[in-house]
Parts: C-alpha cells; structure tokens; sequence
C-alpha cells in the first residue's frame, strides 16, 4: 500500500482564530487528548497487526538454531578394569540410568546418572546354565534389547527394563531391571561368537545375526515366549576377517564386512548360499551398522571416512537392489571405532580412535556436533530420546553430555536442495512431511511447494486476470447504470462465498464433470482445470475491478481482501491486484469519452463531498493526468504510488 | 454498378478494419467477459440453490424386482446409462440407485442395481417412510403395533393407531428431554456453583477446617440438589421409559422385521398415497426442522439451529470488535501518523497480512489468543477449575477475535481509502471556520467516510463468515452441546465452543461416513450459509446506501 | 499374480459385481458388558483428534449424554496429528487417534506430566482401498498396493500407471488411475505409508482429500479411481478390493479384521491423560467404561466400523486403569 498524495496528511494550523477563550481550551484539551488516543491505539492495533509476523518469525527461527552440547560429567566408570570387558553400554529413555554388560563378570551393571556410587548389578547366568563366558554383545538403538554371544557358541537375548513408578510429590522414580528372554544354540559344536547383532520388527520379533571365531554366519529369528527357531547358515566365500556384519528387521538383506576391505550383500529371501553382491572398498570398514528403518548402511573406515549407502534399482522392477554410496560425512582424523544410530531419526553419533566424537544427520549430511573425548572411543549410546550422549573411551573415562538438537533434518539445503533420499534412485525434490512411525525419513524440500504455488497462480490467473478485467471494463464503461446496480452487489456478494463452498463444488461436483466431459483423456489436464476454474470463481470479482476502473469508487482495493480463499489461495499472489489496477489505465485513457465525468460522478458511491466545483476541476485535472500516461500503465515509474489508480 | 466480389471483399475488410479501429471488438470482448462472469456466478448459486433444494421432498418409494426374485423397495436416487469403450466391451453398465434405507439391518443406505436385473416397477401406496432419530430413513411395511411388547394391532389397524400414538410418545421423549435439558442443566449448574465455592476455600484454608457457618450451607444445597437430580433423572427417565411403550412392528420388502419405538420415529408418511399438497407441506416441515432443529447422527440429520446461530454470533463479535480497531487504525495511518518510510512499510505489512494464508493466522490464534491470553486468564482468574481450561481453549471469543484480526486490514484500508477520498477542500472549510483538527475529523471526515468504512466492515463480515481454517483450531466443534447464547448467568458464555456452517459443511462434506446421505443437506447448508451471507451483506449495503444518500442531500 | 489366475479373477468380479446380495451390518460380541452409570458424574469434556473418529466420538458424546445429561461434550477432529498436542496443553481429556502415538509425541506430553499418556482401543477399523463400482477389479496384492501409491515402491514391482498394469483390457488398459488419499495429518495417511508401502513415500499424484469420505466421492466420481480410507466410509458408488497376501484374497469383513488377517486393520485408539497416582477423572474414565460397553461398541457399528471383541475390550479396559 503506497503512500498517499492525492490528500496529504493535514494538521490544524497553529493559531486558529480564537472566538472564545474557554471554549477554545476545552477544544484545545479534546483535540490533544484524541490526538494522544488516536495515536496510542493506532500504533497499538499496528502492533497486534504486526505480531503475527512476529509470531511467524519465532515459530520458523528455532528450525536454524544449532545443535547444542553441554557436558554433564566426565568421570571413570565404576568397577572399569580393561577395555575388552565392556560389550555394550546403554542408556535409559528418562536419562536416569546407565548400563553396561560386563563380559567377564558375565553380569549387567546399571550405574544411577545422578549419583553414580550407586551401582546394581545383575547377572546374566542362570542356575540352569550357570557360566556362559560373554565374548560380545550389541544392544538395539531401540527398546534396549541386547544380544549376548558366548564363548560356546551360544547366544543370549535379554532386555534391559525400567519400571516407572511415579507419584505426585516425589515425581518419577525408575527402577532398572533386567529380564533374560531366551538362548538360542549358534553354533552347535562350541565355537565362540565374535560377532552378534539384534534387530526388531513391528511385531516384537527379534531377527539376529551372529558369526562364529571360523567365519562362518548364521540368522535367525527370536519370538519371545516361544520355543526359539534353528538358526540357519549363511553361504559364501568370505575371504579376511568379519570386521562387522548386520541383517535388517526382515532377515533379509545381510551384510558383512572384512578386513581385506570387501563387503558381501545377500537377499537371505532369495539366496541363502551366495552373496548377491560384493563391493570392493577403498579401506577396511572398521565400523558396520543400519540407520534407523534397516535401509541405509552406515560405513566408518579406518582412514576416518564415514559414509552412507544403500540400494538403488537398477532396472525399474528390481526387487534386490546393488548399494553405492550417497551420502559422505565430515572425515574423522582416525580411524572409525564406533556407529551408534538414533532409535528415532536419521542421525547418528561415530567415534573415532583419537577420540573425535561427531553427531551426523544422515538426510542433510551434516555435522551437527562434534567434540573430544579423553581417549580413544570404545562405546557410545545416544538416548532414545536423543537428548544425551555418553561416549566411554578406552581408559574407562565415561563422558556423558546432554544434547538440544531439535532440528536436525532442516538445513538451507534440505529445505532448497535435491537431496538422495532412501529408497529413491536420483536425488531429487521431494516434500514428505510424515510418516507412520519414527523410522520415517521427513522430506522438506519446498521446491515442490513454491513450484505448486507458482502453478496454480498460474493458472488461476491465466483465467481469472482477462475475464475480470474486462467484466470489469465492461461493467465501469459500457454497462446500463441500472443493471449495473443490480450486478454490482451480485458480484460482491459472490465476493462473500465462503471458500469451503468452493472447494466442495470444485472437488466433488466439477471434477467429476470435467472427467466425464473429457472422458478418457481428461485425466492429465484435469487438475490444473479444476484448480482454474476454481480461482475463476474465486478471483473473477468484476465488482472490484468494476470500482478501480471507475474514477473516485473506494471499495475496489478493499475488495481483494474480501477473496480470501484457503484452499484455493495459492492463486492469488499478491501482485494481481497490481496487475489489474494497471490495465484500467488503458480503459480511461481509450474510453474516456464513452462516459461523461459528470454522469459518472453522479453514481459514484460516497460522494456526497465531491461535488464541489474545486474537487471536479481537481478531479478532472487527475483524469486527464491519468490519460496521459503511457499505454497500459506499465511504464509508469515504479515508485509511483499504485493505490493512486484506485482513486484517479 | 453491381459489387464485383473483389470491391466486396476489400469492402468487408474496411468494415472490420473500421471495427477494429473504432476498438469494437474490445467491447465486445469486455462484455463477453462480463457474461462469463455473471453466468459463472449466477451457475453456481443455480448449481448449489437445485441441488440444496429437493433435499426435502418426500418422494415416492418405489418397489423393483430383481432377477433373483427378490424384491427392493427404495427411493430411486440416481442412475447412469451405459457406456461402451470403443472396442464394445461394457465400460459401465447401466444401473439405478435405490435408497434402500434399514442402515441398520442392511448395513449400508444406498445400492446400485443394473437396470437390467430390475423389472416389475411398481409404487405400493401401503409403503411407509420412518424418518427415525437413529439409523436414519426406514422404508418398509408396516405389519402392527405393539405396546409393552404386546400386539396391539395388525396390518390394517396399525396406521390408524401410529398416527394417533405417535405424537403421544414423541410428546413425551420430549417432555423427558426438556427436564434433562433445563431443570437438570439448573440443578447442575447449581451444584457445580456450590462445588467450586467449596473448592475455592477449601483452598484457601490449606488444608485447615472450613467455617462451619460456611460450609454447612453450601453442603445442604448440595445435598439438596443431589437429590433434586435424582428425582429429576428418575422422572425423565420414567417418561423416556413411556413413551417407549408403543412401538411399530415394521417389516422390509425383504422380509425382515424390526420394531421401532414410536417415539423414535420423527415422522411416519406413506409418501406413495400423499398428494403434492400434501408433499408440499411436508417439504417445509421439512425445511423448518432443518433450520430449527438440532443435529442428529453426529450432524449427518436433523437441523443445524446451533451452527447458525453460532455462525451468526461470531461474525457479529468479529464486526463489533474489527469496526473500531480497523477505523482507529485507518485514522492514526492516514491522519496522525507522519508519513514517510515507517507509514509506508506498515501499509506494505498490512497488504502483505492478505497474503498469509488464513490457517496462519488460526495457528497465531491458537498460540497467541488461546493459549497465552486465554491461559493467562485462567490462571488468574479461574485457578479452580483447572486443569479442566475455562478460556485456555479454543471458544468463540477466541475465533471471533483471530477473525478479526484476519480481517482488520480490509477495514483499514477501506476506511483509509474512504478517509482520503474526502476533498482536501472540505477539510480546509472547516479549519478556515475554526474547527479543531478532531472536530473536523468527527464531523466532517468521519460521516463523509462512513459508506467506504462500511464497505470495508462489509467486506470482512463477507470473509469471516466464510472463512473456516482458522477457525478450527480456536473453536469450532463438530458438536456443541450448548450454544453460546442462553437463559443461564452470565447468559453470554464467551469461553464456549461453537458450531459454524462453514465448518458443519467441511465435515459432513468430507468427512461423513455416510455421504451419500448427507451429500443433499451439504448444498442445502450451503445454501443457508450463502443466504446468511447475503442477508447479513444486504443489510450492510442498505445502510451504506442509507447512509450515503444522507449525505449526498446533506453535503451542501 | 499370475496372469490366468488375474483373469479369472475378473470374470468373477464382472459375474459377482454389483448384483451380490444384500449383506448383513457387523455383531457385537454379546459377551460385551452393559453399561451400568454411576451417580454423581457432570462436568465438561473435550475431545480433539482424529477425524476418522470424529463421528464415532460425535455418536458417543450424544449417547453418553443421554445417559448423563449434565455432561457436555464437545468434539472437535481436525486429524490425529491433533490429539497429542490437545492432551499436552491440557484443552482436551479426550484424545482420539487412528494411529499410535509417536514415540516424539509421546516424548513431549511425558515432558511435561512426567507419566506417559494412556492408550486405549475403541474400535477395529479395516483400511480398505476402494474402485468406483463399475471397475471390474476384485483383488490386491500389497506389492500392487505399494506400487500403486508409492513412489519408492519397497515391495518391488513396477511402477502401476494404468489400469492395464494391473492386468485389466479394453478401454481400462490405457486408463490412468487417478489416486485419491488423505492428508498428512490424518492418522490414515500414516498407517497406510507403514502398513502398505513400508514406510516409503507417496506418489506426487495422490490427491490429497481433507477427509475420508472425500477420498470416497473421489473415487466414486471417477471411473478411474483408486483411493484408501476407512471401511465405515463404504458407499454404494464404490467397492472395497480384497487384499490378497501369500494365502489369498482376503475380504475386509469383521471376521478378517478382528483377527487381522486382513493385512490392514487397526485399532483406533482414544488417548487420556490419567495421573497413574490418582487414576483419570471420574469423568473420563466413565466414558471410557461407556465406549467399551456393549452401548458404546454399537455406535462404532452404527459408524461402520467394527466392535472390539469382549476380550480385547476388556484388556483395554484394565489397561487403562477405568475399571
């Protein structure tokens, strides 16, 4: 809304005449006090007016803020003693306790994170099986079920509980426990488990994975309370040694890393006895574990590369799809000791061997945090509620720090760039805000947002821009008076339609119509129809155009705000009020003739003032300025006021 | 001298060069233009006003044989003609739509038959149509009545007997549900008083003993109205039991049976036996109880009394509350402000409001009005109620006040466009006679001004009232068990949700789970809203004009 | 499927289609227990949540104030995603869901009362994916399914783009599907993404419906049409595909659903906010009582839906601390 200039702004002169003294203060008091009034609420309802930016402005501002660390304690970790004898480590959704499976002493111990003298431990033997020596274990970056392997081949799942009990004054108090859900017999003829990993599906089942010290694999599932499934061999030449290996929640795709720096992916669905692929890698993976929702690979290397892959199909029906690299992360300085995904987005925490502690976002590939710890890193766990982080080194130092990260999917590229999402084949602009559940990957590229918009004001207006144009040329210049007084109000009333009317025509009556009309060939053209003949109905108010192209109306810049659609606002960008005050330019300057200035004052609405001879010679003045301007409008200078044009 | 055909022809192009030239085909495009527009406008009120209108006419209900023998007994509602793809095959197959009614038994309302299926079309005049307060329309016969469980009469006497228990029974479910609603909704609230007065010092004290004195009173009247409740429930109760009595045994054209409380039935006809009259006048039956009535089947029947009264409500509090924040605005930006670049900007600011999308300004509502005014009132001045939200939740004043704001700009700028459309001569007048810069602007600018700022006020009444988005999430429900307005202190319940025919539309619309039935009284509301609309725009524009004319006479 | 077994498929569907009898409306399990009211209930209650519910809650809220008349409900159902914010900021007791709470949402309102929310089934509802009438399709695969609405196609296949694709001749081969679906803050969208196409995305071409019986006129409207809502939200314009899984075609009835053989049933769930020191509002917990009644499994009939068998009902009742 430009400034005005037709009636600058005026202000009493200083010495009005004074008739009577007392009359004249109290005039005097009035005015003061209603110029104070005035003002003060003027600028106040500005204000509330203005708020709602600010509102916006402070809902939006957080999604930029950075990732934050503070540190909490760092501190030896009780009953520490050699590296080796720490399998997993874990940490509690309320923050409350931390937990580690200690191998030798074949026990879990959950250390109180308020006071960490406080320790309870229990033990993983049992009377009937009294002394299995633990070689390795893995926890779930989700609900805290770890997987144990022996020295004989066995393997032991347990899970990790928290009892909340909450009361009133004293608030929540968690009580850790640890329940022992079953064994299963790996590898019958006693060879020890070097390797272990636990996943969980939707339904609770346990899918695990596990290689014995000779190399050979086996997966299975676990269904609790159930008698537990033979787990079945895995085939294939492997050459060097497992460095790491994972299987997805659905005991399908399996893979293994060596030391020879191969990687080895199957399809167990398909073929149990032969890798489907193997990848030849530049360095040994040293670390191997899934993003949240089994699709991505996460890879740490011990040159300090980390990086994510995962598959793309090759041929358009694909089912079993070859990985490759999409996503590298910020390089460690060492080599890569440890990958601890998030139970509940797409980022993760690595560690490397000097202690270099990085917080990654998997779909912007960014670095959100990252910082040292005292010596190499031997365990990490991330808080399911990805509010902590606690990194154990191998000196036993724990260091635990909370974490406010509340954004960590938006960034200027995810938000503007194409980006490779899991499952697609390119990168490319995708917006998918939600999903079912937490292992869902947010897509919030705007592009397909701005693009849509730009779309249907497209072509809402290459409708609605000609027709009310010219229904309103016709209606200021051409039409009989009397029935423009009866279309007029029409028109404006039209202008009250509710959007919600026009949306239910547009979707459940004309949509219909438009396909049946077009029958077999209207399916692709149809949506930008609909969207049009929405707007057409929305936006074609000649009444509006009717009163800017009619010298001296009021109501016609008031009238756009009257076309408040919801569903149908994208075709309405703020320029188009512009754009039609421009083209009646043209008209008067054509047509000016066709009417006469005085009978057109006549039926002007709210002119009770202007009929002084000054105001109509000023008026006339401003007409026929008006029609000297060049045609169309447009290459009036920028800066002059556009309102102008309502008014003449 | 004949035309030879070249002359002709360089003739023809002349004209059309004259045409051209005289910008004839301009007018002709501008008024083709205007026909479009008008015929777009005058369709769609035609579209919504046809298809809103024969919602309530009874038609007759038709009975079909089907191929298997069995027959189907339902209003005819719709039908398709076949449709072949181009190598022949059937694409669609010709078929009728029956509204079959019985939700219940069926388990769905309408059928699509294939017409070739269908044969021996015939009306019944002894078809009897239930409109039912539960399960929607009930098309059958009617083989008896029973009382108590007991026949009472049979298949010729029984229509006799409905006519004249039915209003009987009706009478008193309504009667029962009169004490529900006002005695019982008294004594309640009364208890609720005396509950939160005892609450309020119970607080107050910490846990110390209440004054006796107190106390004792507010108990009794407790324990007075608990029983009073009682009595008042036992006693609805017992005339919901009666008017349970009589109940109609009633078969479908497939020959299963039902009975159906009569006071259960909101009407019983024989629309094959009516006459037009006769339709006539239940079609405005009808149409009244829509207007009048309360909503039934979650919205899907009935009437929508409390949506319009919400609707009208609200978009009263918006104009009462955007009118003068709007003109005091519109007066600061183009009378006392000093313009220059800051003026400027917030003009830009307030044309760019237009360009937030109006969900925006419900999510600033929700934020701003409900949760941190609302909550603040809470706290203050309703500790006792919570954790139960009096203000802290979206209510009408809340929507009124976040669709105020939506619309705030349109006044502003009407009524600064109006504001500077007044002749600068005018204003000097009256300066050069001695009046203050406020006189001037009170007498002078302001009546000159009105006509605009009430186009502006007009307007916004049109966008608010039209508008729904925003108001979803500050207020509107789907379901309002009291409306916003009534006989009970503080009789204005600004805090309390409301229904809104905008939104009433949205969810029957799109979210129905029987469309099919509810689709008709979707464009009846439609109808109704666009009359609210226009009836509430018309009365703008009477005084607008009214007040111009005033003006026009009294100017000079 | 494999294509003879396809054909025969439509023959059947061209033989069964519109002339099937008229089926019977779903039981309620009689070992349901009645509602017994109990004195000295009033109050106000608010509900925020999902719209598949909305009517469900609408029936409930007239039901249960008939037995109560000075209880006032008011509800409102804007989408799930509505619910937990509702319960958070304390302006609903009454939080009803089509899907289960986020573990984030779940994150946030234990943030601020300490407990987490509680969750009770009220219904069984079975997805269904609905053609208009007059296609001649009768059944699904879930790969069909996903390849149909996604975009990333997890189950594999190919990409379906016509009608042709599945299998269907004439004029049907070179029809497009037209795809119709719901809002991303439908508790629908969210579990038809999980259930059916394992978390992938939507096509870019899915029309997206404000509601779920938009999806429905959708469908019904256009002969191309292939959409996903509710069972309650059946008309007589559509029809409801099988959903075929390695067993068979399996039909979206209460039976399938109850048992969730049918690959895409769900609960709907009601979410309260119940202090586990003090138990939830006599208020609320009488209308949880109410809905797991046999009064209150009616209506979800009445809505379309299915009622919970007395079993499941009664787990649910105990688990949510309303006995």
């Amino acid at each position: 809304m430009p400034a005005p200039d037709s009636t600058p702004p005026f202000s009493a002169p200083r010495r009005a005449p004074l008739v009577n003294k007392k009359v004249s203060r109290r005039v005097k008091l009035i005015d003061r006090a209603a110029d104070i009034f005035v003002r003060t609420s003027g600028i106040g309802i500005v204000v509330i007016v203005a708020l709602i930016f600010v509102f916006i402005g402070m809902e939006a501002l957080p999604l930029f803020r950075p990732a934050q660390q503070q540190q909490v304690f760092r501190e030896k970790m009780p009953g520490f003693n050699a590296p080796e004898q720490v399998l997993a480590l874990g940490l509690d959704e309320y923050e409350s306790h931390l937990y580690y499976v200690d191998g030798p002493a074949r026990v879990v111990r959950f250390i109180e994170a308020e006071d960490r003298a406080k320790v309870e431990t229990f033990s993983l033997a049992t009377v009937r099986d009294p002394a299995p020596q633990f070689t390795v274990a893995y926890r779930t970056p989700t609900r805290e079920k770890i997987i144990l392997g022996t020295a004989d081949g066995r393997l032991v799942i347990a899970a990790a509980k928290f009892q909340v009990t909450y009361d009133e004054h004293t608030g929540r108090t968690v009580k850790p426990g640890l329940s022992r859900l079953g064994q299963i017999t790996a590898f019958a003829d006693g060879q020890p488990v070097r390797h272990a990993y636990l996943r969980q599906n939707a339904n609770g089942d346990l899918i695990y994975a596990a290689v014995a010290a000779d190399g050979r694999i086996v997966t299975g599932k676990f269904i609790e309370d159930e008698p537990p499934e033979d787990p079945l061999p895995v085939g294939g030449e492997i050459s060097g040694n497992i460095t790491g290996l994972i299987v997805d929640y659905e005991n399908n795709r399996l893979f293994v890393a060596t030391d020879s720096r191969k990687l080895y992916q199957w399809y167990l669905d398909y073929d149990r006895e032969a890798p489907f692929r193997v990848y030849d890698l530049t360095s040994p993976v040293t670390a191997l574990e899934y993003l949240i929702g089994d699709t991505a690979l996460l890879m740490g290397f011990a040159d300090g590369r980390v990086e994510s892959w995962f598959g793309v199909r090759e041929a358009e029906d694909d089912v079993r799809k070859p990985i490759q690299l999409i996503h590298s992360f910020q390089r460690l300085p060492a080599a890569v000791t440890r990958i601890q995904p998030s139970g509940r987005d797409k980022g993760f925490v690595v560690g490397a061997a000097d202690g270099t502690v990085n917080l990654n976002f998997s779909t912007s590939e960014r670095t959100l945090l990252r910082y040292r710890v005292d010596g190499p890193v031997q365990q990490l766990a991330y808080s399911p509620k990805l509010t902590a982080l606690l990194a154990l080194d191998t000196g036993g130092r724990l260091d635990f720090r909370t974490i406010d990260n509340p954004h960590p999917e938006i960034s200027f590229k995810a938000l503007f760039g194409k980006l490779h999402y899991e499952g697609y084949d390119e990168p490319d602009y995708v917006w998918q805000s939600t999903g079912g559940t937490d292992d869902f990957e947010a897509k919030f590229s705007l592009v397909p947002l701005i693009i849509g918009t730009l779309k249907g004001a497209f072509y809402g207006l290459l409708f609605a821009i000609p027709v009310a144009v010219f229904a309103a040329l016709y209606t200021s210049q051409f039409m009989h008076p009397s029935l423009r007084a009866f279309l007029k109000p029409l028109i404006e009333i039209m202008a009250a339609l509710p959007s919600v009317v026009i949306g239910f025509l547009a979707g459940l009556w004309l949509a219909p119509l438009l396909e049946q009309v077009g029958g077999r060939h209207a399916a692709a053209p149809r949506r930008p129809l609909v969207v049009l003949a929405g707007a057409v109905l929305r936006n074609t108010r000649p009444a509006a155009g009717a009163d800017a192209s009619q010298p001296g109306a009021r109501s016609c810049s008031s009238c756009r705000w009257s076309s408040g659609s919801s569903l149908l606002r994208r075709a309405r960008p703020s320029s188009r009020p512009r754009l039609r005050r421009r083209l009646p330019g043209l008209a008067v300057r054509r047509h000016r003739p066709a009417v006469r200035p005085a009978q057109r004052h006549r039926r002007r609405p709210g002119d009770g003032l202007r009929g002084h001879p000054d105001h109509l010679h000023h008026f006339r003045g401003r007409l026929l300025q008006r029609a000297q301007v060049p045609a169309l409008g447009l290459a009036r200078p920028r800066r002059q006021p556009l309102a102008d044009g309502d008014r003449v | 001298m004949s035309h030879s055909p070249l002359s002709q022809s360089t003739n023809a192009a002349r004209r059309i060069g004259q045409f051209l030239r005289r910008g004839d085909q301009f007018i002709w495009l501008s008024g083709g233009a205007m026909g479009l527009a008008a015929l777009l406008i005058v369709g769609l009120l035609g579209l919504v006003f046809v298809s809103g209108f024969t919602f309530f006419w009874p038609y007759n209900v038709v009975t079909a044989d089907r191929a298997d023998g069995t027959p189907v007994l339902g209003v005819i509602t719709n039908s398709q003609e076949e449709r072949l793809d181009p190598a022949g095959n059937v694409m669609k197959a010709a078929q009728t739509q029956f509204k079959v009614g019985a939700r219940e038994l069926y388990g769905f309302d309408f059928i699509w038959i294939k017409k070739a299926e269908l044969s021996n079309f015939r009306v019944d005049p002894e078809v009897i149509a239930f409109e039912r307060q539960e399960y929607g329309d009930f098309y059958g016969l009617l083989h008896g009545i029973e009382y108590k469980g007991k026949p009472v009469a049979d298949a010729a006497t029984a229509w006799a007997l409905l006519q004249e228990k039915r209003p009987e029974a009706r009478d008193l479910a309504a009667r029962a549900k009169k004490i529900q609603r006002d005695a019982i909704g008294e004594v309640n609230a009364e208890i609720q008083r005396a509950n939160l007065k005892l609450k309020v010092a119970r607080r107050k004290a910490a846990g110390a003993a209440l004054d006796p004195a107190f106390e004792n009173p507010l108990k009794e009247s407790l324990a007075r109205n608990q029983a009073r409740y009682e009595q008042l429930r036992l006693e609805a109760e017992a005339l919901s039991a009666q008017a349970e009595e009589y109940a109609a045994v009633v078969g479908t054209v497939d020959g299963q049976r039902k009975t159906v409380p009569l006071a259960a039935i909101v009407r019983a006809f024989r629309p094959n036996q009516m006459s037009k009259l006769e339709k006539l006048g239940m079609y405005f039956s009808r149409a009244a109880e829509f207007v009048y009535g309360e909503p039934r089947e979650s919205n899907t029947e009935g009437g929508v009394w409390p949506a319009i009264f919400g609707t009208v409500i609200m978009t009263l509090i918006m104009s009462i509350v955007v009118t003068p924040f709007g003109v005091v605005a519109a007066f600061y930006l183009r009378e006392y402000a000093k313009q220059g670049p800051f003026v400027r900007m917030v003009r830009i600011a307030i044309n760019n409001l237009a360009g937030v999308p109006s969900i925006v300004f419900g999510v600033f509502g929700l934020g701003f009005f409900v949760y941190f005014i609302g909550g603040g009132i809470d706290r203050m001045f309703f500790p006792d109620m919570l954790p139960t939200p009096t203000y802290g939740t979206g209510g009408i004043l809340w929507a009124s006040l976040t669709l105020a704001l939506l619309t705030v700009p349109v006044v502003i700028v009407a009524t600064e466009e109006s504001i500077a459309a007044v002749p600068r001569g005018t204003r000097e007048g009256s300066l050069a006679l001695g009046a203050s810069k406020f006189q001037t602007l009170v007498n002078v600018v302001l009546p000159a001004s009105v006509p605009g700022i009430l186009t502006g006020v007009i307007l916004a009444m049109a966008r608010g009232a039209g508008e729904v988005a925003p108001l979803m999430i500050t207020g509107v429900v789907k379901l309002a068990p009291e409306l916003p307005l009534d006989g009970h202190f503080p009789f204005f319940h600004l805090d309390r949700k409301f229904m809104h025919l905008g939104f009433h539309i949205y969810d029957v619309g799109f979210q129905s789970p029987n469309i099919e039935a509810a689709k008709p009284m979707v464009f009846t509301t439609t109808l109704l809203l666009i009359a609210i609309v226009v009836i509430l725009n018309l009365f703008a524009i009477r005084l607008r004009d009214h007040i111009r004319k005033k003006y026009q006479t009294g100017a000079f | 499927m494999i294509p003879h077994l396809k054909k025969l498929a439509i023959a059947a569907a061209f033989a069964g289609c519109v002339s099937t009898g008229l089926s019977q409306a779903a039981k309620l399990d009689a070992n349901l227990p009645e509602y017994t009211p109990v004195s000295g209930i009033s109050g106000k209650l608010t509900s925020i949540g999902s719209d598949t519910l909305n009517n469900l809650m609408t029936y409930w809220a007239e039901d249960f104030q008939k037995i109560y008349p000075n209880v006032k409900i008011e509800v409102e159902g804007k989408g799930s995603s509505t619910a937990p914010p509702a319960l958070i900021s304390g302006t609903a007791q009454l939080g009803p869901m089509s899907r289960k709470m986020k573990a984030e949402e779940v994150d946030a309102f234990e943030k601020k009362y300490g407990y987490k929310p509680r969750m009770i089934g009220v219904s069984i509802d079975a997805l269904a994916v609905y053609v208009n009438k007059d296609n001649p399709i009768q059944s699904l695969t879930l790969q069909q399914v996903d390849a149909i609405f996604s975009s990333t196609r997890k189950r594999g296949g190919k990409d379906i783009k016509t009608w042709g694709d599945l299998g269907l001749t004439g004029e049907w081969a070179s029809k497009p599907l037209s795809l119709y679906g719901r809002n991303s803050a439908s508790g629908t969208y969210g579990f038809f993404k999980e259930l059916t196409m394992k978390n992938g995305d939507y096509k870019s071409s899915v029309k997206e419906q404000p509601g779920s019986a938009s999806v429905v006129q959708g469908v019904e409207n256009e002969l191309g049409g292939v959409g996903y809502s509710g069972i309650g939200y059946k008309t007589s314009g559509v029809r409801a595909l099988d959903i075929a899984d390695k067993a068979g075609p399996i039909v979206a009835n209460q039976a399938n659903a109850e048992s969730f053989k049918y690959p895409i049933a769900r609960y709907l769930y009601v979410y309260i906010n119940a202090d586990p020191s003090k138990g939830p509002d006599p208020i609320v917990r009488e209308f949880i009582r109410f809905v797991l009644s046999k009064n209150g499994q009616d209506d979800t009939i009445k809505d379309g839906y299915f009622p919970l068998p007395a079993k499941k009902a009664a787990e649910f009742l105990e688990s949510s601390g309303c006995m």
